[in-house]
């Protein structure tokens, strides 16, 4: 409200305006003003002040004072709004520091357990190998002393005496192929056990599968032989390789195999690998006794074995298959069976192409969930322009020829085009209209393009739109310091105006910029994986070059591993440089 | 030509099950020798000089990697041929064994007759 002569303009609302002085609160008589401003401090539709100018004096204000005052009201109602959000976002920090410490006391001690399980594991190993080194190495050196030099000097015409020999021999080739299983079974143990603590170290490599089946049934060969069975193989050509740990897949497919195999008395034993969509799935077919349906759910499971059913005893260890699961699923397949009984099983697994493995699993710190909950939830997401919407253009120009200049040029190039004559129409629009890019004037009357600016990239709502000052005024640095992403001169290069109005459009399709600093490189990929996943565009930085990428990338966040004492006076330095007080530094450990 | 054996494991049971293991090459002119700990196989191989030395791994105070280390690396002792025993089955430990110089890595359970082979092998029998 703006009103230069209280009684004359007031008596147009009121019926007879009181001139009578009124008390104040120290006891004196107040005169009443005659000219007066009023001013909302407005931001979003709220209105979170006012600022109120009186004289008493008539026509005390002019336009230009108005003008002041509206840059004024503008400036001190963001001022106000951020300070408000810079509160907020200090509980908010207060509360994201309590949830890493939170997380990291959670992590320790789920270390320390991991530890601890890692510690029991290598102990109960080696506790047990060692009586066992003993049994099956003496059996070993028995049976062979009985073979060679004792059995050799028994006299075999006594039945019970020929049968006796017979026994024993039995009998220690029971306990050699046992201590053998149990051997094995320690291994399958501590294998899952590894797996499953993310322990287990995986070499990632290009695999292809005719190569794991080539492996694995030359390691199996004695098995067929032994059986009488045939093997077929069939590998489709020209199969893709993947991305997988060569030894385990080969684990995977003699496992299958020898499964295969030992259920098997007559016929032969499939191999295939073929393309199933994205996938190549590798099929173990056997023509043996098959698993009825009931079982078939259950033969993945540890410890439950078909052989419960369908053999006088079991022979694995019962984690053969498990195990066979984890090493499948870590590489991004499945693994499955189908049967019918008496016709044979088919034990199969996909592997996915050109998928990376799951190479983080378990060494995912964390913490990580919780701080991209929180970068999710603080940084002002700007909606990216999408494809199938034309941009919008606001253009703001006090020179309605100029106006209808570039909506001409603008909306012939396929933009859409909106326009404001003044700082305070832009504000309000942009506000009103978000819209992908304002082309800014800076002589305007009433609020200049330079304050309009600064108002708009001191808003959060707002900083994320670019801004192109089209000026005849040479003030670039001016327009820089308060955060516009262009400056062009008048008269207009109307190709270079598109040039960069074009660029910087694609630009807002890109996505907020992260710096991740940490030297630790795994830690780096695992946060750019999740956080590129998310939608950010990451960029790392080690604790000697920070400061050079912070001001070639300005990024709108930067990630800092615990601040040490080498990356903090880059920390300090960068918070006091011009440009980078909207970067946001986040703190993780 | 040194024939010489030295078993090394802190086990009586173990060191018995190479001792018999390997006796049939004591026919063929093969000494062996005996140690229960690191620190008395480090001075036998000082000593003695063998060509080669089957070292437990899991021994207290000089642990199987320190006396393959100090032979290796302090004493300078390429020519002797080491095979480390473990129990562990662990890919760390491979790699231990590795830094620490050894010339092979065989994990307990043994197979005796694997023993003997490379016993045969190194030897030249």
């Amino acid at each position: 409200m703006f009103i230069n002569d209280v009684q004359e303009e007031y008596s147009q609302y009121v019926s007879r305006y009181e001139d009578a002085p009124q008390p104040l609160e120290d006891g004196s008589m107040s005169k009443a003003p005659q000219s007066l401003i009023y001013l909302p401090l407005e931001v979003k539709d709220r209105v979170l002040g006012l600022i109120t100018v009186q004289s008493f004096e008539k026509g005390a204000y002019t336009d230009r004072d108005l003008s002041v005052l509206q840059s004024l009201a503008a400036y001190t109602a963001v001022a106000l709004d951020n300070a408000a959000a810079y509160r907020r976002l200090n509980e908010h920090e207060a509360e994201i520091r309590r949830l890493f410490e939170e997380a990291q006391t959670a992590r320790a001690a789920a270390e320390e357990a991991d530890a601890a399980k890692s510690a029991f594991l290598s102990t109960v190993s080696h506790e047990l190998r060692t009586p066992l080194t003993s049994v099956l190495g003496f059996a070993k050196i028995i049976k062979k002393r009985l073979d060679e030099r004792v059995f050799p000097l028994v006299p075999r015409d006594d039945a019970r005496v020929s049968r006796t020999v017979d026994q024993v021999a039995d009998n220690l080739a029971v306990v050699v192929s046992e201590g053998e299983r149990l051997t094995k079974l320690i291994d399958d143990v501590l294998d899952l056990a590894k797996i499953e603590a993310g322990k287990l170290e995986w070499h990632m490599e290009a695999v292809t599968v005719a190569d794991v089946l080539e492996r694995a049934t030359a390691a199996t060969s004695s098995l067929f032989d032994q059986k009488g069975l045939t093997l077929i193989k069939e590998v489709a050509p020209g199969l893709p390789a993947i991305t997988g740990d060569r030894d385990r897949l080969i684990q995977v497919v003699i496992n299958l195999i020898s499964n295969a195999v030992k259920f098997t008395d007559t016929g032969a034993v499939t191999c295939r690998a073929e393309r199933r969509g994205d996938d190549i799935v590798v099929s173990i077919i056997d023509t043996g006794l098959g698993i009825t349906p009931a079982d078939l759910p259950k033969v993945f499971e540890r410890f439950k074995q078909v052989g419960d059913t369908l053999t006088d005893k079991p022979k694995g260890t019962g984690l053969g298959l498990p195990i066979c699961r984890e090493i499948v699923e870590h590489h991004g397949g499945q693994v499955w069976a189908e049967s019918e009984l008496g016709r044979g099983s088919t034990f199969a697994f996909s592997l996915p192409i050109g998928v990376s493995p799951l190479a983080t699993t378990g060494q995912t710190p964390v913490e990580l969930a919780s701080l991209i909950r929180q970068l999710r939830d603080r940084v002002i997401v700007t909606a990216p322009t999408k494809s199938d919407r034309r941009a919008r253009i606001l253009v703001v120009d006090d020179e309605a020829n100029i106006r209808e200049l570039l909506t001409q040029e603008f909306t012939e190039a396929g933009y859409q085009v909106a326009t404001a004559i003044n700082g305070q129409e832009a504000i309000a629009a942009a506000r009103r209209d978000r819209p992908d890019l304002i082309v800014l004037d800076v002589m305007m009357p009433g609020m200049n393009g330079f304050d309009a600016a600064a108002v708009l990239k001191n808003d959060p709502e707002t900083a994320g739109i670019p801004i192109v000052i089209l000026s005849i005024v040479q003030d670039r640095e001016r327009g820089f310091r308060v955060g516009v992403d262009r400056y062009l001169t008048k008269p207009i290069d109307t190709d270079l105006l598109f040039r960069e109005v074009g660029a910087l459009l694609e630009q807002r399709t890109s996505h907020k910029r992260v710096l991740v600093v940490d030297e630790d490189a795994s830690t780096v990929k695992t946060l750019a994986d999740v956080l590129t996943s998310r939608g950010y565009t990451v960029s790392e930085a080690h604790g000697d070059d920070l400061v050079e990428k912070a001001r070639a990338l300005r990024p709108d966040i930067i990630l800092l591993n615990s601040v040490e004492s080498a990356t903090s006076d880059a920390v300090q330095m960068l918070r006091f440089e011009k440009g980078m007080d909207n970067v946001l530094f986040l703190v993780y450990q | 030509m040194n024939r010489t054996i030295l078993i090394v494991d802190d086990e009586p049971h173990l060191r018995t099950l190479i001792q018999q293991t390997l006796e049939e090459l004591e026919d063929e002119g093969v000494e062996l020798l005996m140690a229960t700990n690191g620190e008395e196989a480090l001075a036998t191989i000082q000593s003695a000089r063998p060509a080669l030395v089957f070292l437990d791994v899991m021994m207290p105070k000089l642990s199987g990697f320190d006396v393959c280390a100090r032979a290796k690396k302090q004493l300078g002792f390429d020519d002797v041929y080491i095979v480390l025993l473990t129990a562990k089955g662990q890919e760390l430990d491979r790699q231990k064994g590795q830094d620490a110089g050894a010339d092979l890595y065989m994990t307990k359970p043994f197979d005796p007759d694997a023993l003997l082979d490379k016993a045969r092998a190194v030897l030249g029998l």
